[in-house]
């Protein structure tokens, strides 16, 4: 049945690329996590009348994160090209599009970090400073819990991100549904495989949105 | 148990710099409720949050119970701030953490083993009567109970002193009262020392025992609450207190009787103590031969005793008017005439 819209694809093929595109999402949205998460706390505790307030912190950090965000993820991928093969002796598969995607993500993530932080009621921070606390349990036990639906919202919309960028990172020969897509589909002109691709990325952006509303609904306790 | 000594604290540059708190020297007793009044701007807030080192004094110097908190830093902070607690205008209790565990906040700062946690907390709860509302979020709590959970929240390290920041202000006239007499209880039974600021004389009223008036940075009245409220110096005083003895309709009904009774004498009579228990009017109206007219009267309990206002006009010729006043004020209760301005 199945076979007959779709006479060009190959079912094993398709489902290789989905798990590649499904390994670079995962990971690349890990580590975007992570180093976001980190570039956000500081650029929020180093700006003026917080915790860690520092001038040159701040404009440093906020430096790095604006030429990151601005710069267009096709050309970042091209640019990261010395970087990467450094990093990992290679341009091709899966791995090779990581730093890329980390790199044109995180600074994205850190923003929406700095803005879930902002949010915060003030009076909050002020007194768990008012009962005595340390940095880091003001970070850990209330500015990440208090900030947490934002945080995972804020993260959703980048992994969705993602899987766009894994497409273009097609380019460099990284694998998965993009790659699939460009070279067995447009440029074999096998529209099946094209619209096979396409609705397979759908799907994980469905899902990947379906998980964030309901993480979020989870810890939303407000 | 508290000192301030000569404290300034300026913010901003030379050019527009504000002195938020001008040249102020304190000394609040051990056990004390201390009430510190003011209009919005009149440096309160700032002269609270020196207490527990939010704010750094620009110059002189704050110590509590010996401590010089305007000149720690770091650790030694931190751990001072565990014995000056604080209460707030808007609760600022985390949304994430249900009552029980906002309650254990403190707790964990301390670094207090999860089992005395949870038996402090119980503990808690039931002092500041949120039982049942444990797993609560504060989202689904009244403001009353907020506040309540900020208050057991504020007592979980055991501490000496209990600032409250506008404690009341965002609460309507019933819980307000319920809150505070919360703190009174807390106040009589674990004896610690509070320091409250307000802009509603009501509060100072009913919970404080010395109350500070404070206008544009300095605090330019103090007092015990009966001494304030029965004979006020400063205008911004008399304002403060007239928001409870003079209301409105009181002010209304005084430039009706004036029109009314144009020829007749408005006398304020301020009782203290027990002067509010004896029949002075009746031996008034009996002992002179003029008429009496009441036009407002109220009495007020503050927590030195009790407080009572009355408004007369006493119709009957000059003599015999002077000569009631004079026996008034061989009863030792005060007068004014109200002039017809």
């Amino acid at each position: 049945m199945i076979e007959s819209f779709f006479p060009n694809v190959d079912w094993t093929k398709m489902w290789e690329a989905t798990v590649e595109t499904l390994y670079m999402t995962a990971a690349s949205t890990l580590f975007t996590f992570v180093i976001g998460l980190a570039l956000g706390v500081i650029l929020f505790l180093s700006s003026p009348h917080q915790l860690w307030a520092n001038r040159l912190v701040n404009i440093l950090t906020g430096a790095f994160v604006n030429i990151f965000r601005s710069i267009p993820f096709i050309i970042l991928i091209i640019l990261l090209i010395p970087f990467t093969k450094f990093l990992l002796g290679t341009i091709r598969g899966p791995d090779a599009a990581l730093p890329a995607l980390i790199i044109g993500a995180a600074p994205f993530y850190a923003r929406m970090v700095l803005i879930a932080l902002q949010e915060i009621d003030k009076g909050v921070i002020e007194a768990a400073k008012s009962m005595g606390a340390k940095t880091s349990t003001i970070i850990y036990k209330v500015l990440l819990p208090e900030s947490m639906p934002a945080l995972i919202s804020g993260i959703t919309v980048t992994a969705i991100a993602l899987v766009g960028y894994t497409a273009m990172a097609g380019i460099i020969g990284a694998g998965g549904l993009g790659t699939l897509a460009y070279l067995d589909g447009f440029q074999r002109s096998r529209e099946d495989v094209t619209l096979m691709a396409t609705i397979l990325i759908l799907i994980i952006v469905f899902i990947l949105q379906f998980i964030g509303d309901f993480a979020v609904k989870k810890v939303d306790k407000r | 148990m508290i000192n301030l000594k000569d404290v300034n604290k300026i913010f901003g540059a030379q050019n527009n710099a504000i002195k938020a708190v001008d040249d102020v020297s304190l000394d609040i007793a051990d056990g004390e409720i201390f009430g510190i009044i003011g209009y919005s701007g009149a440096g309160k807030s700032t002269l609270i949050r020196m207490l527990n080192g939010l704010e750094t004094p620009t110059t002189g110097s704050i110590q509590i119970g010996g401590l010089e908190i305007s000149s720690i830093k770091g650790r030694e902070l931190r751990e001072a701030r565990q014995k000056v607690s604080m209460i707030f205008q808007h609760f600022n209790l985390l949304w994430s953490r249900t009552v029980k565990e906002n309650i254990a906040f403190p707790l964990e700062i301390a670094g207090v083993k999860k089992a005395e946690r949870d038996r402090k907390v119980t503990e808690l709860i039931e002092l500041v009567g949120l039982a049942g509302r444990e797993n609560a979020y504060p989202s689904q709590l009244s403001g009353g109970q907020k506040q309540r959970v900020g208050i057991a929240r504020a007592l979980a390290n055991d501490p000496e002193v209990l600032l409250c920041d506008e404690a009341t202000s965002a609460l309507d006239p019933e819980t307000t009262d319920a809150i505070l007499e919360l703190l009174t209880s807390i106040n009589e039974r674990l004896g610690l020392t509070i320091v409250l600021i307000t802009h509603e004389m009501h509060v100072i009223r009913k919970i404080c025992h010395r109350v500070a008036v404070m206008e544009a940075g300095k605090v330019v009245e103090l007092g015990n609450v009966l001494d304030v409220f029965q004979s006020p110096q400063e205008p911004i005083t008399r304002r403060f207190v007239s928001q409870l003895t003079e209301p409105e309709a009181a002010k209304q009904a005084m430039t009706h009787i004036k029109e009314e009774f144009p020829e007749g004498t408005l006398l304020k009579l301020v009782f203290v103590g027990e002067r509010t228990e004896q029949p002075v009017l009746a031996d008034l109206i009996r002992q002179f031969d003029i008429d009496v007219n009441i036009v407002q009267g109220n009495i007020s309990h503050t927590h030195g005793g009790a407080y009572g206002t009355l408004i007369l006009q006493l119709i009957g010729n000059d003599e015999t008017i002077q000569e009631a006043m004079n026996y008034l004020h061989g009863k030792d209760v005060q007068t004014e005439v109200i002039g017809n301005d």
